[in-house]
């Protein structure tokens, strides 16, 4: 038993050297999880009765390290080489609108765009743009999507890990952020219903040739690529859940009255959410919509796409407000229109 | 005056992990990625039963394969890398395997476009069979 802990202890020390030895990206990606395997399948081969396990079971690590080690040096030679041979940023055009509706009183819906003016920031974190539409009594909605845009936006540009990781983690932060002024509001006054905020909302990145997408609730976003319209944000009304788990079809769902306002996530509800998140690798061309669902629950997407294919981002964003309205505008309207050329 | 509210929320307590991190190659063809790896191929058929976390996709590897197919940690994570980043499955998110101590681990399952590589590369071995039959190359 001694001698097992011991030869554990060894094979996890050595094999942790060895982890440095690979490329430094998929180390920091990896490396933890490469060493929980190694301990599992390490204390496996440790627990065999059959002879020569042990041994048999390093011969494979070093196999398997020469092997991986070359494959991952040469990927990364072959990326580097093609980036250099392919690298050119999109033009990136962006606008955006927004409009309280025919019969809200006020607009709780927040919208921001950010192409950061330093080169070095925009070349590591990119563009960014984010709508948010926020829910709850006397404008707590609004304070919430307002939290929730301004703390993406701050820290988004703040966290030093990968594109993707670094949005999940500021939509996680500003949940976390709207969640905690829920809290200090719950106890404040226990003797009357405590008035809670919320918001949904969906975040994009875009840099070089990746657009990374984040969202929760049912604020969604489309990509325009050759003449379809992809719904690339994952929906998370009620009805849309009906859907995805069988228990109605997307015909029925869209006719259906029950439960037409409900969303099953949103910022600020519980202490964690569950991010929906997804990358996209753009072409010229491409135009991304996003937007809260006082325009998509209004504007079809026949009609999404035949207004931004025909007029550029500016008189597309207004266009889509407008037509919101003309289908009734009973709630907040919101749309950030990004082209890619 | 109170207003009501936009939207009605459900608090549900749900462990679901859905939207992991994908990488979506849209309208890409099943085909163009075929011949797969046999690496590749062993972990597209560990995860067509339900999502697994790395030394899950290994345990199921080896078993299915009575031991003869080891795969190692390096070149299990580098085709994982590999797959995230050509859309054949998705990253789940992050849980604890009760089975295997309280660390937490990634979890990995198929995406509709794994499912339809896997599809093809099955087919295409399939067929391959089915010519050493008629050679009687199988007996």
């Amino acid at each position: 038993m001694q001698t097992s802990l011991q030869l554990l202890n060894w094979s996890q020390k050595l094999y942790q050297l060895l982890l440095f030895a690979y490329p430094s990206s998929f180390r920091q990606e990896y490396g933890a999880e490469m060493q929980l395997t190694f301990r599992d399948c390490c204390l496996e081969a440790l627990q065999s009765d059959e002879s020569g396990t042990f041994f048999r079971f390093w011969c494979l690590v070093f196999y398997d390290f020469a092997k991986s080690i070359t494959v991952e040096y040469a990927q990364l030679l072959k990326q580097l080489w093609s980036k250099e041979q392919t690298y050119s940023p999109f033009q990136v055009q962006i606008a955006s609108n927004t409009d309280i509706g025919l019969k809200r009183q006020v607009n709780e819906d927040k919208m921001l765009s950010v192409i950061p003016e330093e080169s070095n920031l925009r070349e590591k974190k990119g563009s960014l743009v984010v709508v948010a539409d926020g829910m709850g009594d006397d404008n707590a909605g609004a304070r919430a999507s307002d939290l929730a845009v301004t703390t993406i936006k701050e820290v988004y540009y703040n966290t030093n890990q990968n594109i993707a990781d670094s949005l999940v983690h500021a939509i996680k932060l500003a949940n976390q952020k709207i969640f905690q002024v829920n809290e200090v509001e719950r106890q404040k006054d226990t003797r009357t219903l405590p008035k809670s905020m919320g918001t949904t909302c969906v975040a994009a990145v875009i840099k070089d040739n990746s657009l990374i997408l984040a969202n929760v609730g049912d604020s969604l976003a489309y990509l325009i690529r050759d003449q379809q319209v992809h719904q690339i944000a994952e929906d998370h009304s009620w009805l849309a859940e009906q859907v995805r788990q069988g228990r109605m079809t997307a015909e029925e769902a869209k006719k259906s009255t029950k439960n037409r306002n409900m969303i099953i996530r949103a910022l600020g509800t519980q202490a964690d959410v569950d991010v929906y998140a997804t990358t996209v690798d753009l072409q010229s061309g491409d135009t991304l919509i996003l937007c809260t669902d006082g325009v998509h629950t209004q504007v079809s997407e026949e009609e999404i796409y035949t207004i931004v294919t025909q007029y550029p981002p500016q008189e597309s964003s207004r266009y889509l407000i407008e037509r919101a309205n003309e289908n009734g505008g009973p709630d907040n309207s919101t749309a950030i229109v990004v082209r890619i050329d | 005056m109170q207003q009501t509210l936009a939207h009605t929320l459900i608090c549900e307590e749900s462990d679901t992990t859905k939207g992991g991190h994908t990488i979506h190659s849209r309208k890409k063809d099943p085909e163009s990625l075929l011949p797969l790896t046999p690496a590749v191929f062993h972990i597209l058929l560990a995860l067509s039963d339900g999502e697994r976390h790395g030394y899950g996709i290994m345990q199921e590897i080896a078993e299915r394969t009575k031991g003869t197919v080891h795969m190692g940690p390096g070149t299990l994570y580098g085709s994982l890398k590999r797959m995230l980043s050509s859309g054949l499955i998705e990253e789940t998110g992050e849980k604890a395997d009760p089975q295997h101590g309280n660390e937490r681990r990634r979890y990995y399952r198929l995406t509709g476009f794994g499912q339809r590589v896997l599809h093809a590369e099955a087919e295409r071995l399939a067929q391959l069979v089915s010519i050493a039959q008629l050679k009687h190359v199988l007996g």
